[in-house]
């Protein structure tokens, strides 16, 4: 029997020959790690990087080399994902690095990542701007680029060097050659003044584009860079308008009767989705700013509005107390398959759906305060990222990592909002500098 | 029957012949066994797992005078701690491409449309003001390793002579200190970076390898991810490893997994 149990059982020779094989395998490969680690958890915390002044022969040129190296600097650093190395620890001097990096040196000072940059003036007046991301670790060069243009772009330019090391070290595209439209309030609280204005998105070149004549609420960039949208109220109507940030020229978008509000671009930048209210009810429509086709994409008494396209075009979040609440809701692009999301104590609204499609950004009322959060466009795995006495309007950096919104604390002077930003992960809350009170902050898509 | 009949027949005449049939009927009743009359009971051949853990504390007791210094190893080929600014022509000589890529007006990326995906970015260590739990930031790795990790195969050497996990959790948390993992990249779950590392006898690294090779070069996050593990295992902080001197041929060759999977 038990002969037999073991023909049965299959074991026998071949048993006997894979135990011989496998003894035979694990000997004859003595190169095989024998220990083998997992590490599932780490550190979160910024990368040290060391960015020295970049190098120019002449004092024009070292101090375009100067300021370079401060705007890339500053535009890692509120990004929170790098500290800078103190610059007065710096030990190599910019000729010598240009030659070679003492890597051990840098090391020393716990700089992770060096930028070792160049300026050089071009015949014809431009400048070449140059630079190399060294790994201080492995010692090898991470990226190397060079840029040409005029002198006065030089901002820019180092925005775009600041976005090739954000992108080569996160894998994520940058966000700071970037603008970002608001509305700038000035005056008293019962004669508010509401201008739209630009600047860069760390708060330089700012200007402002409306007269303040008219109230202007909601501004919202198109993925084609030429043009916002927002609302206004020019004699007394309130209305949805185009603006050509190129030629200062403003169109109102259709003729309607009613009250046009809270419009947003498709992502093709062909088409504006906004609300219409018309006797007591609100509902969503869409305009094709070529043919001025209109077509409504929701329908009855309850108030819907906020509406805001997936990255793909293909869906359309917005808020709507359909429910008897204030919610989010998720919808096709034609309307069809309206679907609750938020299912949270409080009111959601003004949804916000990530360029990189994964998250949508919301605002919550609840239990008297405001929070700003993100969930799955199916609703789950809300979080909320900041509470505050009034906190609202989020709008996402072109990459989806980064959320600008404003924020107001109670105040005897009345209503004073200010821009911040904040990180994905909830952490770096920053605020942005304007020169004004400042609300309703609406971010470009990266520079074309 | 023939065999009884022939008996009866021939009477002895034969009897070698009947004895050796009847050896064989039994030699192979013996290894095939009898016929088959009652069905066995179904033989459960369940594998049972287990796994081989090496205690340091009870198995490898040990007094710790036998242990070698570590200064016997040969010199250290490559870093360990920071130098004073002496640049080594090696390490010169050892730079690879110094040349810039061809200068570029606009290297602008077109940007990315990301493809509409509902990939998990919160967890534990992403914050969430909402609730009330206490909000892990940094340092989360000096939270409980997950030890479930086993040290190599069964075949593998001596009890004895292999870390024990209170040795790999060793350096299982040292690392962890230096890695600094891209937590807020989209599909960061996917980002799990296989590195082999070759081990100096004085514990510093001398050469490492990313395993997925071609990844690494198509896929721009997850050769961000597997720089961020080459820096930990390369940070002058977690240098030299937290080894045993005296298990250099265990541990002179380490296959490191990366998956920030306990951070989401």
């Amino acid at each position: 029997m038990k002969t037999r149990s073991i023909w049965d059982s299959g074991f026998g020779i071949r048993g006997i020959i894979a135990l011989v094989a496998l003894a035979v395998l694990g000997l004859a490969n003595p190169a095989r790690a024998e220990v083998k680690i997992d590490i599932t958890r780490g550190v979160v915390e910024p990368i040290p990087i060391a960015i020295p002044a970049f190098y120019g022969t002449t004092s024009s040129e070292s101090n375009f080399g100067r300021n370079i190296a401060e705007v890339v600097s500053n535009d890692l650093v509120r990004s929170g994902l790098f500290s800078s190395v103190d610059p007065r620890s710096f030990v190599q001097d910019a000729n010598s690095l240009l030659v070679q990096p003492r890597f051990a040196d840098w090391r020393v000072l716990n700089a992770q990542a060096l930028v070792v940059g160049k300026i050089e003036a071009q015949a014809g007046g431009k400048l070449k701007v140059e630079f190399r991301l060294w790994d201080t670790f492995s010692e090898q060069q991470m990226t190397g680029l060079a840029y040409f243009s005029i002198p006065s772009n030089w901002r820019r330019v180092a925005h775009i060097v600041a976005d090739a090391i954000y992108k080569r070290i996160t894998g994520e595209n940058g966000y700071f050659d970037t603008r970002i439209v608001y509305i700038a309030e000035t005056g008293p609280q019962t004669k508010r003044i509401k201008r739209l204005a630009i600047m860069d998105q760390d708060g330089e070149n700012n200007r402002v584009l409306s007269d303040g004549r008219a109230l202007v609420l909601t501004p919202r960039f198109s993925p084609t860079m030429q043009q916002i949208t927002y609302m206004a109220y020019y004699n007394n109507r309130p209305r949805v308008y185009l603006f050509n940030i190129d030629t200062g020229a403003q169109t109102v978008l259709g003729d309607f009767d009613h009250m046009t509000f809270a419009p947003r671009f498709a992502p093709d930048g062909q088409r504006v989705v906004f609300a219409l209210s018309d006797s007591g009810a609100s509902n969503i429509y869409t305009m094709d700013l070529r043919s001025h086709r209109i077509q409504k994409l929701t329908s009855g008494s309850s108030i819907s509005s906020a509406p805001c396209y997936a990255p793909d075009g293909k869906r359309i979040t917005f808020e709507s107390d359909r429910g008897g609440s204030q919610q989010i809701y998720v919808m096709n692009a034609d309307g069809s398959g309206a679907k609750r999301i938020s299912f949270g104590d409080g009111n959601y609204g003004t949804p916000v759906w990530s360029p990189r499609g994964d998250l949508i950004a919301f605002t919550k009322m609840h239990g008297g305060r405001f929070y700003i959060g993100v969930m799955r466009p199916d609703g789950t795995g809300e979080r909320e990222l900041i509470e505050a006495w009034h906190v609202e309007g989020p709008t996402w950096a072109p990459n989806g990592r980064v959320l600008m919104y404003f924020k107001e604390a109670p105040s005897s002077r009345g209503s004073r909002p200010k821009l911040y930003s904040i990180d994905l992960t909830g952490y770096n809350e920053h605020e942005v500098s304007t020169p004004t009170d400042a609300s309703d902050p609406a971010w470009s898509p990266l520079l074309p | 029957m023939r065999y009884i009949a022939t008996v009866n027949d021939d009477s002895l005449k034969n009897g070698l012949a009947v004895s050796t049939g009847l050896h064989f009927l039994m030699f192979l009743f013996l290894f095939f066994g009898l016929p088959r009359l009652i069905t066995p009971l179904p033989s459960h051949h369940e594998p049972v797992p287990f796994d081989i853990v090496t205690l340091a504390e009870i198995t490898n007791t040990r007094i710790q005078d036998e242990v070698p210094e570590q200064k016997a190893a040969p010199p250290p080929p490559a870093e360990s701690k920071p130098q004073p600014p002496t640049p080594s022509p090696a390490k010169q000589e050892a730079m690879p491409e110094a040349v810039l890529p061809k200068p570029m007006d606009k290297p602008k990326a077109p940007a990315e449309k990301p493809a509409a995906q509902q990939q998990d970015l919160l967890g534990s260590v992403l914050k969430n003001v909402a609730k009330l739990k206490p909000v892990q930031t940094a340092n989360t790795a000096e939270q409980k390793a997950d030890t479930k990790t086993t040290s190599s195969s069964s075949f593998g050497p001596a009890l004895s002579s292999r870390l024990t996990i209170t040795e790999e959790d060793a350096l299982r948390r040292q690392i962890s200190q230096c890695w600094n993992p891209p937590i807020g990249a989209r599909d960061v779950q996917s980002l799990v970076v296989e590195i082999l590392i070759d081990v100096n006898p004085d514990r510093t690294v001398a050469n490492l390898e990313v395993v997925d090779k071609g990844r690494y070069a198509s896929d721009s996050f997850f050769r961000a991810a597997a720089d961020a593990a080459v820096r930990a295992v390369r940070n002058p902080k977690c240098s030299p490893l937290e080894l045993v001197p005296e298990k250099y041929e265990q541990w002179k060759r380490i296959d490191f997994t990366f998956d920030p999977r306990d951070m989401l």
